[in-house]
């Protein structure tokens, strides 16, 4: 056993050096790590308020106010003026005060803040304006310009494009998270047990089948009321009356088959018959790999009767598993003849046991595949939707909806190209990890 | 089954396509028409799209549940009611109540005033107060709440004595106070704990789409029936067959393309496996599968169809009515000359992504073959070099090719949303964008059959190809 | 490599193909805003099939563009009311003729309007405003060219209602004569008795075919339709001998030999194709539109090419704000008249005008638009003004009152955060609009959430009362359009389209009696008092009446731009390419 995780650790070691040795592949690892970083960052890296500034004789940290303070507002006393001047860190404009030192963020814009001054698309290459401090408009000086273009409404592109990257990475991560939690536990059920795997009592498969209608009566028919009372009152009541609603199907199916030992003392009741679940599994992934799911995930959107991005990336990840199930069926198999799952299964450990402490955690290799493409596919899904101006709230500013709006404008290439040189960057990133990931866990090349 | 399963997705849209076709007046006539839907139309419209039955053969619901609620005419009617149900669990009195607020709905909207007792209340309250006692009893259908149904009685009751002029509804005030009490009062709520089976035999929405019903001069999907398109009444069947064969056209010239060039490329790469050409031609293609087709297709349509840069292509369509000549038979060369550029971008656009993904796999899968024993042996036996490759090892190697083959046919469906809704193609795509924005749900269950029929099918021609190259594969037994 | 250099090649060879059209030819290619609900003579009513209607039917009267008065075609003089008001009486004159020679008759007439008040039929929409209108039609029994119309009720709008009917031939829908029988007693009762004949022949009147398939599409005008592209484009073609050749006036003209309606739902693929040439006539674009075809038109290329205007238009955009909530779902924000004035000085109304729409667009101040001789011009337009609103907000008792920078107050015990959804129709212009508004609300402490909703769930909240403000737009015609339905008060408990609940007493009265005077000027002192108390109680921040786009290439002569509808002379058109 223990020489079994030796085994497994060195394996480890081994695939990451060996996708070190995968230059394109590292290098996109560190360009991941910078995207999430800029991601993390996004609020001090583009924002219209400045990060440090000298007003009036005292020192004020806005952009870091902001996020600490709710109220937003501040005040300093004028000297001059003998009077407090109460402001709110959000709606100055504070390129039209007069400050008397003042570290801007690098893009010193916020993504959906329109600039009043550089609005109807601004030319990247063109003079842009700004009303300074006396009031009078004036030619923006090169550290406040927008280098990358605005679009309509004045709203800055490098913002856009910044502020774009938390929600592309959010809704990646977010909506592959859901799908491999499912991937793998429909995967690695229907991979380990097959469809003789898993045996139970004639009564107890039975009353068992008869649970999941049971319980779904009682979770979700008998319960509509209260599920839907919650979810008005508030999207974190609603999915925590969801969890219960589950909890309880779990529990009545739980309940069924456990009295279903009661009856186990008739023989005809008895007889062991297994439960087909790799059947069931593999049914369900070719039902929804038949369905065309860019236009199921259109069509649930557009049918859903508000925009909301949590719910995309749950629609997201409730479509995009079968991928990850599949690679985890395959890699069951394949370890499930492995000695060391027999050797567990000689020393009498209960089936449970060697899929959660065993099996799957020696099946992840190829989900982190899957999974970093499962994320390039996710972020492209997202874009694109967007791009059809379906599915994303029409507040917030994505790489798609820059797209969007560019697509309508030509002479705007500003706002073609950058969102979409973004999510091209994005997507590589992914895929040559993905790529890198594949060949350092390529069983074939462990030799 | 996937037909069953588009089938719940629209049944449980938030939108009731009632709502939908009776209100579609109101974009363009707006203040001509007497836009305000009628109960009456409400209810033809319903009978119309046969959504006055339920809705497939059975339903598992709570003994409490009334099994015909279908057959009342609002769709906020029908929730609330179930809602009703749950919280108290006696129909039989929940409907008394129900039709009891009915009657005063319909008492308060066609009541007359007592004129002789007006004196001392402003026109401005008059008119107040017949109007929110309208609306107490109509917005009463809709909640179920018992403080907020608390709170619409006291209106009501605090109203009728308030005003004198409002008369004659005090019988109907009273009764649907004592129904609502009886509801309080017969509180019923274990039903709520028994499932029920409801069986609705064979007049349902579902078996009516399926098969036809010669009363509702349904075909059934059967028959080849898809129903008519909620948006412009045409036949679902007629519309799609008009604009299947252009995605299907578009999709096979892609795949005839990138196997074109990917084949080649793939092969010779993995021939040349390490060497300069492949390592640059992997990175030109690992970029052109990271391309988002969309970006793609824009920047196209700028370059390539802007009178400010080249104007090589059409901008959008398959062609040119005013050159376009009906009477061209589409094989004849004037109408293939005619149609050829507007396929170009939408080509391009659509390959280069598939066409790096075969190349990728091919090349993989041609790798793997080099390895095996048998091109050793073949080599060892001296064969020239173009011979083993070309021979031996392309034919194996294009296995994995052919599995990809089976996703032609849906891919005409549902591939090219997107870029055919860039370039205006009137192809499938374009129109399950358009049926999906407007709700259309006759047309949206009939792709998503169509999409299942068609993978199938794609399976079925994938397996018949692979017969063809691997002559170890033999469905002769 | 060479496969490459072959596939690049093919692009050069095909793009040698690329045929450009022949602006020789007396072909009109026109613009259209969506693709018709189909082409069937009652049941199709959306805005394109309109439009096309306009060339393939004429009506027994038509609405002269220029004078914006209505002039008699096929009647010898417009319909006039008896003493009582209710009885309507027109002549046809012996002009018009189907397309086999036969003259149109009172029969004909009567069988439109059976078809057109009958249940059966698949004109919900229209025929409900119809029934409401119309009680019967009956010959007259002397004079075989004579009919009569008889209206449920005195109306300031029913000589347009009466004279308004889609025109059928009884010959070619039922030659056999089934709906002889149908009796407009009948049709108008609320229990309609049908039979098994009536049945077949309205089933077969509905179907898809009288709407799609060309040789069923027959009309009296002087275009045919002849094809009907899927989804792209409807062709119309010149009669030959049509009867109204040679006559006088814009109603006859037939200049154009085809006119083609292609559909560009796209503003991108529409600002390319006028660039290339390849529409003769862009009309009636509004919204994102306008942002492009200000680009084109500082482009000479465009001007020496088109001819190009903006038109004004009785559309009007609004931000409806829900006077009579529930209270419980939908919190009571605006029931106060202080803080929907407060609201109108929020909305930065000439800045958005300005720059979203270049400045062409008209600012309204109540429903009717400016330009409209039925405008109440007197009354002033509502500045964007910070403080003011401030002010108002806070004298209704708005109060930040928690520091977080968004108003609240308390309501029955309840403190209610100032903070609301406004609900618009999924669409680029609108966006733009809702995020200035988010912007500049955000300045006095409002939050306002965008929330874009397909057309249905928009509507369908709206009417049910369901929503907190709603950003549209009405739409009326250059005639008096009757705000019943609108700002009747009946309307809103009705749930008809006065969703916002505006209305008492003294705004019904005034309805009415604008509605039922039939004397012009006192209709109009109605109608503008109504104007001005609509305008005093600010249900509605009135944003502008709407201007079209509208261009035509300059290969044709006698280019006329109009404000009513079809808003351009297609048909007028005169070719001058030499």
């Amino acid at each position: 056993m223990s020489e079994n995780l030796n085994n497994d650790f060195s394996f480890k070691a081994f695939a990451w050096l060996q996708f070190k040795k995968n230059k394109p592949a590292l290098v996109s690892l560190y360009l991941l790590m910078f995207l999430v970083f800029i991601a993390l960052f996004a609020p001090f890296i583009a924002n219209n308020q400045p990060l440090y500034m000298k007003y009036k004789g005292e020192s004020f940290y806005p952009a870091f106010s902001t996020l600490m303070n709710e109220s937003k507002v501040d005040s300093v006393y004028d000297e001059q003026a003998e009077a407090q001047i109460v402001f709110q860190y959000d709606l100055m404009d504070w390129r039209a005060v007069e400050l008397n030192a003042v570290v801007w963020p690098l893009i010193p814009y916020g993504a959906s803040t329109a600039d009043k001054y550089n609005r109807d698309y601004a030319d990247p290459g063109v003079e842009q304006r700004m009303r300074n401090s006396k009031g009078e408009i004036v030619k923006l000086p090169g550290r406040l310009k927008h280098f990358m273009g605005t679009d309509k409404l004045g709203r800055d592109v490098a913002s856009g494009v910044i502020h774009g990257t938390k929600i592309s990475l959010l809704v990646g991560l977010v909506s592959m998270g859901i799908a491999c939690l499912i991937g793998i536990l429909l995967g690695s059920l229907s991979g380990f047990f097959g469809n003789d795997g898993l045996s139970t009592s004639r009564i107890q498969y039975w009353l068992g089948v008869i649970g999941v209608f049971i319980g779904y009566f009682y979770a979700f028919i008998s319960r509509s009321l209260t599920l839907k009372e919650s979810f008005d009152s508030g999207l974190l009541e609603g999915v925590f009356t969801l969890f219960i609603s589950l909890l309880i199907w779990f529990l009545v199916i739980i309940g069924f088959v456990q009295f279903g030992k009661l009856f186990k003392k008739i023989s005809f009741l008895n007889v062991e018959v297994t439960i087909p679940i790799d059947a069931i599994v593999s049914r369900a992934i070719e039902v929804l790999n038949s369905l065309p799911i860019f236009i199921l995930i259109i069509t649930i959107s557009a049918l859903l009767s508000e925009k909301s991005l949590w719910v995309l990336m749950v629609i997201i990840g409730l479509t995009g598993w079968t991928g990850i199930a599949r690679l985890m069926r395959a890699e069951m198999l394949r370890i499930k003849q492995m000695e060391y799952i027999q050797a567990g299964k000689a020393l009498g450990l209960s089936n449970m046991r060697i899929l959660t402490k065993h099996a799957i955690p020696n099946g992840l290799g190829p989900v982190f595949v899957s999974f970093a493409f499962g994320v390039a596919s996710a972020i492209l899904t997202e874009s694109g939707l967007s791009f059809l101006g379906i599915g994303v709230p029409d507040d917030i500013v994505t790489w798609g909806s820059m797209l969007n709006l560019g697509k309508n404008e030509f002479e705007a290439w500003w706002l073609v190209i950058y969102p979409g040189l973004a999510i091209f960057v994005t997507i590589t990133v992914y895929n040559l990890i993905g790529e890198g990931l594949r060949d350092a866990l390529d069983p074939k090349l462990k030799k | 089954m996937i037909s069953l399963l588009a089938f719940v997705i629209s049944i449980n849209s938030p939108t009731d396509p009632v709502e939908n076709l009776v209100n579609a007046s109101g974009s363009e006539a707006g203040m001509n028409a007497e836009s305000s839907a009628s109960e009456e139309l409400r209810r033809q419209v319903r009978k119309k799209l046969g959504l006055d039955l339920p809705v497939f053969y059975f339903n598992v619901a709570a003994y409490a549940d009334c099994d015909t609620l279908y057959k009342f005419q609002e769709k906020s009617h029908q929730e609330n009611l179930s809602e009703f149900v749950r919280r108290y669990g006696n129909w039989d009195y929940i409907e008394t109540y129900y039709h009891s607020v009915r009657k005063l709905a319909k008492r308060t909207s066609s009541m007359t005033l007592d004129s002789s007792k007006m004196t001392g209340f402003s026109s401005k309250t008059i008119s107040n107060a017949r109007n929110e006692m309208m609306l107490s009893s109509l917005s009463l259908l809709e909640i179920n709440n018992p403080t907020y149904v608390q709170v619409k009685f006291d209106s009501i009751t605090a109203q009728n004595k308030r005003y004198p002029f409002i008369i004659g509804i005090d019988t109907e005030v009273s009764e649907m106070i004592s129904a609502y009490d009886a509801v309080l009062e017969n509180k019923q709520n274990w039903k709520n704990y028994i499932p029920a089976l409801q069986l609705n035999g064979a007049l349902n929405q579902y078996h009516i789409w399926l098969f036809g019903n010669e009363a509702r001069n349904r075909g059934g999907v059967v028959r080849g029936d898809f129903g008519k398109s909620y948006s412009d009444n045409e036949e679902v069947g007629t519309k799609m067959l008009k604009m299947f064969p252009y995605s299907f056209i578009l999709v096979m010239l892609s795949i005839f393309l990138s196997y074109l060039i990917s084949i080649p490329l793939g092969v010779y790469s993995a021939y040349k496996k390490g060497k300069l050409f492949d390592s640059v031609s992997s990175v030109i293609v690992f970029m052109l599968y990271s391309l988002p087709s969309f970006f793609v297709a824009t920047l196209l349509l700028y370059r390539f169809a802007n009178p400010d840069h080249l104007m090589w292509f059409p901008v959008g369509g398959v062609k040119d009515p005013s050159v376009f000549n009906s009477e061209w038979a589409w094989y004849s060369f004037a109408n293939i000359k005619h149609q050829a550029p507007y396929f170009v971008l939408p080509l391009i656009s659509f390959t280069y992504s598939s066409f790096s993904f075969t190349s990728r796999i091919m090349r993989g899968s041609m790798i793997d073959v080099l390895d095996q024993d048998y091109i050793r042996t073949a080599r060892a036996k001296g064969l020239s070099e173009k011979k083993v490759v070309l021979k031996h090892a392309l034919r194996n190697s294009l296995l994995p090719i052919i599995t990809m083959f089976a996703n032609v046919f849906p891919a005409a469906i549902g591939g090219s949303v997107i870029l055919e809704y860039i370039f205006s193609f009137p192809g499938m795509g374009s129109g399950i964008l358009v049926a999906i924005t407007s709700i259309d749900i006759p047309m949206i269950v009939a792709v998503f059959t169509l999409t299942g029929v068609l993978t199938v099918t794609g399976y079925l021609v994938a397996d018949i190809l692979y017969v063809l190259v691997d002559p170890r594969i033999s469905y002769k037994k | 490599m060479q496969k490459f250099l072959y596939f690049f090649s093919l692009i050069i060879v095909l793009t040698a193909c690329v045929e450009k059209r022949d602006l020789s030819k007396n072909t009109v290619v026109v613009d259209l805003e969506s693709y018709p609900d189909g082409l069937h003579l009652f049941n199709s009513n959306s805005g394109s099939s309109s439009f096309i209607f306009s060339y393939t039917q004429t009506g027994l009267v038509s609405m002269n563009s220029e004078t914006e008065k209505f002039v008699p075609i096929l009647i010898k003089e417009l319909p006039k009311a008896d003493a009582t008001g209710l009885l309507y009486f027109m002549e046809l004159n012996d002009k018009a003729k189907w397309d086999d020679g036969s003259l149109v008759t009172v029969d004909d007439l009567i069988f439109s309007w059976k078809v057109s008040l009958c249940p059966l039929t698949d004109n919900a929409h229209t025929r409900n405003f119809y029934r409401s209108v119309v009680d019967s039609v009956f010959k007259d029994k002397l004079n075989p060219k004579g009919l009569w119309v008889k209206v449920k009720a005195i109306h300031y709008n029913n000589m347009n209602v009466v004279s308004g009917v889609t025109l059928a031939q009884k010959n070619y829908w039922d030659p056999k004569g089934a709906l002889n029988n149908l009796y407009f007693n009948n049709i108008n009762s609320d229990d309609f008795k049908t039979n098994k004949d009536f049945d077949k022949w309205f089933n077969d009147f509905n179907s898809a075919d009288n709407a799609y398939k060309p040789e069923n599409l027959k009309g009296i005008g002087p275009y045919q339709i002849t094809e009907l592209a899927n989804k792209s484009y409807v062709i119309l073609t010149r009669k030959e001998n049509w009867w109204g050749e040679g006559l006088n006036g814009e109603d006859y003209n037939n200049f154009p030999e085809k006119i083609i309606f292609k559909t560009t739902t796209d503003p991108g693929a529409g600002y390319l194709s006028l660039k290339r040439e390849e529409l003769d006539i862009l009309k009636n674009r509004g919204g994102v539109w306008i942002s492009k075809f200000n680009r084109l038109r500082r482009n000479d290329k465009f001007n020496e090419n088109y001819e190009s205007k903006y038109v004004g238009t009785n559309l009007y955009r609004y931000l409806g704000m829900n006077m009579r909530p529930d209270g419980i779902k939908y919190k009571p924000f605006f029931t106060d008249v202080k803080v929907r004035r407060a609201m109108a000085h929020l909305a930065p109304i000439d800045d958005m005008l300005e720059f979203l729409y270049y400045g062409e667009a008209t600012r309204q101040a109540s429903i009717v638009a400016p330009f409209n001789n039925e405008a109440d011009t007197t009354l002033g337009f509502i500045p964007f003004d910070l403080d003011k609103a401030n002010k108002l907000l806070d004298e209704a008792g708005w109060i930040d009152s928690d520091g977080d920078n968004v108003r609240d107050k308390t309501i029955g015990g309840e403190k209610v955060q100032f903070k609301f959804k406004l609900n618009y129709y999924s669409d680029p212009s609108l966006k733009e609009i809702a995020l200035v508004l988010k912007e500049s609300m955000k300045r006095a402490g409002i939050i306002l959430v965008p929330n874009p909703l397909d057309f249905g769930t928009l509507f369908g909240n709206a009417y049910d009362h369901k929503f907190d403000a709603i950003l549209a737009a009405w739409g009326g015609s250059v005639s008096y359009s009757d705000p019943t339905s609108v700002w009747g008060s009946k309307s809103w408990a009705e749930k008809g389209s006065n969703f916002i609940g505006f209305g008492d007493a003294e705004s019904d009265s005034l309805i009415k009696a604008s509605n039922t005077n039939l004397d012009p000027k006192e209709h109009l002192k109605a109608y503008r008092a109504l104007q001005r108390k609509i305008y005093e109680e600010q249900p509605y921040i009135f944003f502008w009446s709407e201007k079209y786009v509208m261009a035509c290439h300059k290969r044709f002569d006698n280019i006329r731009f109009y404000r009513a509808r079809p808003n351009i002379n297609v048909s007028g058109l005169q070719l001058n390419y030499k």
